[in-house]
């Protein structure tokens, strides 16, 4: 029988690019609502650059300038100022999701006590407002962090994923699940 | 104090009036302290877009008034559309707190910190002695006068307090109109990029469901050609044949029959009326992609985004401005 008129092969052929276009279809959409999910946390929506990402970059800022200013009024080796400089380098050094979003939560209880222990200081008038601005600055990020919607899309594209046959055309596309910042 | 990630639900919160920049729930302005506000708003708005949003409560109830605030702003719209650039100042005189935020566009020109030292200056000192309208009226001036040089405006208000708008020229016609709140239609309209996003997002569901459905019937449909009796015309893979007769041409020659010592074979059957070989009424289910599997889910964000922006456009700005939170409230 020629090859042409041999209908079990084409029915296999057939089956094959079908299954095929629906892997390539269904494997492009999750990987581009992967993609839309993760871009929101590093770059914000359409772009914008207000994201995640740069509040945890600003928090950081504010976190070091509140050192700058301690190491004018402040001893040497001081452990609130030595402890929020170990929490600033882990955070600079923390990779992925979940690693950046332990390395900000650290960054809070050293931070508020930094700040209280320069507000028993006698600063300068600038240095006050500068202190003052900077623990603003600091706590105002978290509440934008809190109100991203970088979550709420990373959820949606897991719950997707999680579904069948999506998780099979997932593992199949590499289009692995992401990580929430909680 | 808790910074931790806590699950965020969107309060109710009051309407704005019908003039927008203003709304004295707490009754602690001024009459003169309101027309104030509003048409230098009114001047502001429309040579930079920014709003300056007063708002006196006497209690935001069980919700936080960071949160409270959050929510009014994205639910008002404040601001223009173009430079998302208002300035929320919410006043709850009953918990003797208040909280300031500003909009997205205005991050990295007016962040929380300046918020916090505004506040602190020419807000605070009134508040405290509960001379909440003398403390609006300074907290407003210095606000104006941060905001209007930042899109090259003039740091000075075109109004002084006192005078009216009747005796200044330069408010009495903009073309502006403030929109009434009570006449608008109660179906807010979406912003254009969240309408764009869902019929982009609509379109790309549907057109990986259409590819998927087309090349399986393109594919059912060479296997399952109508049967032809014939030995050398079998409904094979036979695609050549298949484009052929879908050109309208006709299909390629006979090869010439066997000898045969029977009686006559009937005639063949005469093929169907259709065009290019296709089986009417055929199947054409899909490959098994199930469209509600991959549904794009709703919109994130419990807010609609300009909520009330269908009143104000002068100056070529539209209201709409929306924050992602991050203000400054009272010191503690």
């Amino acid at each position: 029988m020629r090859f042409r008129e041999n209908r079990i092969l084409a029915c296999f052929v057939a089956l094959v690019v079908v299954l095929v276009t629906i892997l390539a279809s269904g494997g492009g959409r999750l990987g581009a609502q992967r993609a839309a999910a993760e871009e929101l946390f590093y770059h914000g929506k359409n772009g914008s650059g207000q994201c995640i990402q740069s509040d945890i970059n600003a928090r950081l800022d504010a976190a070091c300038n509140l050192i700058t200013v301690a190491g004018r009024y402040m001893q040497s080796g001081d452990e609130k100022v030595a402890a929020l400089e170990a929490a600033t380098q882990a955070l600079q050094s923390a990779q992925g999701i979940s690693a950046l979003y332990e390395a900000n939560q650290a960054l809070d209880e050293p931070t508020e006590a930094l700040y209280q222990a320069l507000n028993a200081l006698s600063l300068s008038d600038r240095d006050e407002s500068l202190v003052q601005k900077q623990y603003v600055n600091f706590t105002s990020r978290a509440d934008s962090i809190r109100r991203d919607s970088y979550n709420e899309s990373a959820r949606q594209y897991n719950q997707e994923r999680a579904g069948m046959p999506a998780s099979l055309i997932a593992s199949l596309t590499g289009n692995e699940p992401l990580q929430l910042f909680d | 104090m808790t910074l931790g990630l806590n699950a965020w639900a969107e309060p109710t919160v009051v309407e704005p009036t019908e003039d927008f920049y203003v709304l004295d729930q707490a009754n602690v302005l001024s009459d003169q302290t309101e027309r104030y506000i509003i048409e230098n708003n009114e001047v502001l708005f429309n040579g930079t877009g920014a709003e300056l949003v007063f708002v006196t409560l006497d209690f935001t109830g069980a919700t936080d008034i960071a949160d409270y605030a959050y929510a009014l702003f994205n639910q008002w719209g404040i601001g223009s559309q173009e430079n998302n650039n208002g300035v929320l100042v919410l006043m709850s005189i009953g918990a003797e707190d208040y909280y300031l935020l500003s909009g997205d566009g205005l991050e990295g020109k007016l962040d929380a910190g300046e918020l916090d030292e505004l506040a602190y200056t020419y807000l605070e000192p009134d508040f405290a002695k509960e001379d909440y309208d003398a403390g609006a009226q300074k907290l407003f001036e210095a606000l104006y006068a941060r905001v209007a040089p930042l899109y090259g405006m003039d740091a000075a208000l075109t109004i002084a307090y006192g005078a009216s708008s009747a005796a200044n020229p330069q408010t009495s016609d903009y073309g502006y109109t403030q929109g009434n709140w009570a006449d608008e239609s109660p179906a807010q309209e979406m912003p254009e990029d969240i309408r764009r996003e869902e019929r982009e997002r609509e379109d790309e569901e549907g057109g990986s469901a259409l590819a998927v459905i087309v090349v399986a019937v393109i594919l059912l449909l060479i296997l399952f050609r109508p049967f032809r009796p014939r030995r050398h015309m079998g409904g094979g893979f036979g695609a050549g044949m298949f484009w052929g007769s879908m050109l309208g041409r006709a299909s390629r020659p006979r090869p010439p029959r066997p000898p045969h010592h029977g009686p006559a074979a009937p005639p063949p059957p005469p093929r169907p009326g259709n065009f290019g070989g296709f089986n009417r009424g055929g199947s054409s289910r899909g490959g098994g992609f199930s469209r509600g599997g991959f549904s794009g889910g709703g919109r994130s964000g419990g807010f609609s985004r300009g909520g009330f922006s269908g009143g104000g456009r002068s100056g070529g700005f539209s209201r709409g401005g929306s924050s992602r939170g991050g203000g400054a409230g009272r010191r503690k």
